[in-house]
């Protein structure tokens, strides 16, 4: 004797057929709940302006009066305006540096800190190493600002102490290595994120294949190169892709440590699109190359996934 | 309490149908096992009960009335889960009231029933402590708890002894069939472990691929099996299969091996290949010159009985038998089947071959 | 022989990075307790008396105290709501297919490359029509918009591999979709949601650029901004000052560090790779 039931959910409303089963109405509509106020928000105060963005891209405006259109011209300019090119080339510098000066920092520490040490030391340090991840860029810049000092600052005073007074720099003033001196506090910032990364990675690979490998007769330069490398792989990845990225935002040190000087030669495209819109008033401009570096970065990052992608099965 | 009646149920995954047209009646009070080997279908069988996964065709009633639409809150069971999915931030005896006070029932009636269930279950000292605080048997039994306070029409068991070491499988089990037969609910039970199977069932389903193999008592089962995947299922150390042709020779049938033994057949055995099965308990030393020559692979003295591992013309078999054994690898043995005990079953297919078959042959 | 010369470079690397990494941070923090002349000319000494006057005129005298408030006024409420947001949305990402979901993600995913320039000329000049200029509610709503991606993703990956028996269990005790988050996922999401505070929290309160675009007076500025107001201010500089100020605006995430460190790298070595 099967009687059809009458379908009722829990609030009294029907039922839907869904394939985990049935739910109520009311039910299935949590993940728009949930989801909605989050994506609006989004949607409203960064997909907007984005489109808006590349929309100013193709105008000239001041940011008051009128807007006249001008097609591709802003976009034209970018490669016939000899700083913003200055820009373009300290970004594709700073991007290279980037990704191998603080990885690299951060892989041998991370090296050295995954072996034994006397409990606590690992903690210590990698705390330390960390610590300049969580200051503000600003407070940074102004501190190494005074590192730099050529007066009075730490570094000049340092090889005037060890007597090396002849490697003395203007480290900012100087147009020919302040971008350099500038990425010394980028990569003083960012390799401890990138060490905690790889340190976890390296003590999360299997010791058996350490001792397989020392078995088979490996060097420990061996076992590192077969070992803990290809362990490491999907964090190596990650690492170096976040610093690559990173490294075409960069705005906060330079703006405040050189403000793009001297003579733009520290000038990036962050900071270019900052004094085009808000000092120069050429609001269309600014757009247009920041249109082009918001292109050039979502080009890295698909690059890098669809690479990842093919090379590592595994990869969500 | 009542009954679960499922009928010809399919499961589909966008176009591949994992679950093809399985039916299976459950009677009032019955303790039912689902076992099979790994993506049989027996857990997503269980959650379509449960209502935790949508039925793509075919029905499932429950005392009665089919609950394909019904929310699993509705449908009036408790289940209980492999990895006990206890609530960590409640008391063991929140856990076990939170249905009933989801159901706002008043406050004395849940701690009555909550009381209740600790007693049968021996939980009373645990009711204020938090779950990682218990041990994992303490935890199954008060996922058990959680299960009995519902005072659901059908308690449903998907594996939940596989987390636990052996030993205390071995308690638990014990103690959830007491509690079956103290409290006597409709209880539908998975597990991939066919000795919980065995041990607990009233009536064991055996399912393979989204299908049914057969249902029975347990021993119906281990007696009776309807084909080879059931009879290699059921039973540990598995029962042996050995190929044969079978032929008759002054019109007494015959099967014959590879390796020239030669092992008599009942009559209604028809000819042509077919595989033998017997298992291991059932063969013995041989008296006589006749029999089934094996070589010795390894020998397992257990104590109490020896197993023995061997090969008949390149098959492996396994014999077993109280007591010790004066041999060892690389001799010879004679063994002899119980011919009460020999089943037969097609080489293609691996149907059960019964005296009625013949008839058809 | 070889063994104790490794360990001596090994030693000898950790430390000098060591130094590296802190020397700059304790010449500041020694710097905010000295005076100017003895900043200029002792710059390696410790202080000859720790003067720590020289953070209370900061506070005070140097509109520390108000930069401090705003940049709670800025950072709280932004955190709350973005953890909040990122959680319940992370939520339905990791356990529902919806309508428009994969598309949502797939969105969202490169919303984590989007840099903030390309947002910030059309955010100033909508805000500007709307007065949301030097307002706080603006800062803050744009402030968790651009942390949405990464806090969502963060939550979805935690819901994504947290044990679902126990939402089965919730639906079978009787809970609604929404009970179920409440009663069997949300308190399984704890040290996650704890792990995005913070990183939230640290994130937000060392904004710059976002406040640079949005606030202009300084009674509104937050650290990052008034540090840069203090430096670069006209008259006679007291730097002792500015490097007070640098300790005030530190000290909160750096005890923030201190504390939750240890269980971030735990939590690290316990599990995950990106």
């Amino acid at each position: 004797m099967t009687d059809m039931a009458i379908p009722v959910g829990e609030h009294g409303d029907s039922v839907v057929d869904t394939p985990e089963g049935p739910r109520s109405r009311g039910d299935r509509l949590l993940p728009y709940v949930f989801a909605g106020p989050a994506l609006l928000v989004y949607a409203a105060l960064v997909m907007l302006p984005l489109g808006h963005t590349f929309f100013l891209g193709f105008f000239e405006w001041s940011g008051g009066g009128p807007m006249d259109f001008v097609g591709i011209d802003n976009f034209i300019r970018i490669f016939t305006d000899s700083i913003t090119m200055t820009a373009i080339k300290n970004n594709l510098i700073w991007a290279v540096l980037a990704t191998i000066v603080p990885v690299s920092m951060a892989l041998l520490l991370a090296v050295l800190l995954a072996t034994q040490l006397p409990p606590g030391v690992r903690l210590f340090f990698s705390t330390v190493y960390y610590l300049p991840a969580i200051l503000a860029l600003a407070v940074s810049a102004i501190v190494w600002g005074w590192v730099y000092n050529p007066a009075w600052g730490a570094l000049n005073a340092l090889l005037d102490t060890v007597g090396l007074d002849g490697l003395e720099r203007a480290w900012l003033g100087d147009p020919n290595i302040a971008l350099y001196s500038v990425f010394v506090v980028s990569a003083w910032a960012y390799f401890g994120f990138c060490l905690i990364i790889l340190l976890a990675a390296i003590q999360n690979v299997d010791p058996s294949l350490y001792d397989a490998a020392k078995l088979d007769g490996a060097s420990a330069w061996k076992q590192f190169w077969h070992v803990t490398v290809p362990g490491i792989r999907n964090e190596l990845n990650f690492v170096v892709l976040y610093t690559a990225i990173e490294a075409f935002r960069v705005f906060d040190l330079i703006y405040i440590m050189t403000g793009g000087g001297p003579f733009y030669q520290t000038e990036v495209i962050a900071t270019s699109v900052y004094r085009e819109a808000f000092v120069e008033h050429e609001v269309g401009y600014a757009s247009a190359i920041a249109s082009l570096m918001t292109i050039i970065i979502a080009t890295l990052a698909t690059i890098a996934l669809r690479w990842r992608e093919r090379t590592d099965p595994e990869a969500q | 309490m009542s009954q679960v009646e499922i009928k010809d149920v399919r499961k589909r995954y966008g176009s591949a149908e994992v679950i093809h047209g399985v039916s299976v009646d459950v009677a009032d009070g019955e303790f039912v096992v689902l076992v099979g080997p790994s993506g049989c279908g027996k857990s997503t069988l269980l959650r379509m009960i449960a209502g935790l996964e949508g039925i793509s065709g075919g029905t499932i009633s429950i005392g009665g009335r089919v609950v394909n639409k019904i929310t699993p809150k509705d449908r009036n069971i408790a289940m209980v889960f492999q990895s006990y999915a206890l609530y960590p931030q409640k008391t063991v005896a929140q856990n076990m009231g939170f249905s009933m006070k989801i159901d706002g029932r008043p406050k004395a009636e849940i701690d009555e029933a909550v009381r209740e269930a600790a007693a049968i279950l021996g939980l009373e000292p645990y009711l204020d402590r938090y779950p990682r605080q218990l041990s994992g048997g303490q935890r199954q039994r008060v996922a058990m708890g959680r299960a009995i306070v519902r005072d659901p029409e059908a308690f449903l068991f998907d594996e939940p002894l596989s987390n636990l070491d052996a030993k205390l499988r071995v308690q638990m089990r014990a103690e959830i069939k007491a509690l079956h037969q103290r409290l006597g609910t409709t209880t539908i039970y998975v597990t991939h472990d066919q000795i919980e199977a065995m041990t607990m069932a009233d009536r064991i389903v055996v399912l393979n691929g989204g299908r049914v193999e057969q249902v029975g008592p347990p021993l119906e089962l281990y007696d009776n099996p309807r084909n080879r995947f059931v009879a290699g299922f059921l039973g540990s150390p598995s029962i042996n299969f050995l190929d044969a042709m079978v032929d008759r020779r002054d019109g007494v049938p015959a099967a014959r091996f590879d390796n020239g033994d030669v092992l008599p057949v009942p009559a209604w055995v028809p000819d042509g290949p077919l595989t033998v099965g017997i298992r291991p308990e059932h063969l013995s030393l041989s008296e006589t010159d006749s029999g089934l020559r094996c070589e010795i692979a390894t020998v397992e003295p257990t104590g109490a009985e020896t197993l023995v591992f061997a090969n008949h013309a390149d098959q492996p078999v396994t014999f077993s038998l109280r007591g010790r054994l004066p041999h060892g690898p690389g001799d010879t043995l004679n063994l002899t089947p119980d011919p009460d005990k020999v089943l037969f079953f097609e080489r293609d297919g691996g149907e059960r071959i019964l005296p009625a078959h013949s008839e058809a042959a | 022989m070889t063994a104790t010369l490794n360990t001596t470079l090994k030693w000898a690397v950790l430390l000098f990075f060591g130094v590296f990494a802190l020397g700059p941070v304790l010449w500041m923090f020694m710097s905010a307790f000295k005076t100017t002349p003895e900043i200029l000319t002792a710059p390696f000494s410790l202080p000859s008396e720790w003067r720590w006057q020289n953070i209370v005129r900061t506070w005070s005298e140097g509109g520390f105290s108000a930069y401090t408030t705003n940049t709670v006024i800025m950072t709280v409420p932004a955190v709350a709501i973005s953890v909040a947001l990122s959680t319940l949305g992370g939520y339905a990402f990791a356990r529902f297919r919806f309508r428009g979901g994969s598309v949502a993600f797939f969105v969202l995913l490169y919303g984590l490359t989007v840099p903030f320039q390309a947002l910030m000329i059309p955010l100033f000049y909508n805000f500007s029509r709307l007065g949301l200029i030097n307002q706080y509610p603006g800062l803050i709503a744009a402030l968790i918009a651009v942390h949405l991606p990464f806090g969502i993703f963060l939550m979805r990956s935690f819901f994504v591999n947290a044990q679902a028996e126990i939402a089965d269990a919730a639906r079978i005790d009787g809970c609604s979709e929404y009970g179920v988050f409440w009663h069997a996922m949300l308190p399984l999401a704890k040290p996650g949601i704890l792990a995005l505070t913070t990183i939230f929290f640290t994130d937000m309160w060392k904004a710059f650029l976002l406040p640079l675009i949005l606030i202009q007076d300084d009674a509104r500025r937050p650290l990052t901004l008034g540090l840069l107001f203090l430096r670069d201010a006209q008259g006679q500089q007291q730097y002792e000052l500015l490097a007070a100020g640098v300790i005030i605006a530190s000290l909160p995430t750096i005890l923030l560090f201190l504390a939750t460190n240890r269980y971030f790298q735990r939590g690290l070595v316990a599990g995950s790779s990106k």
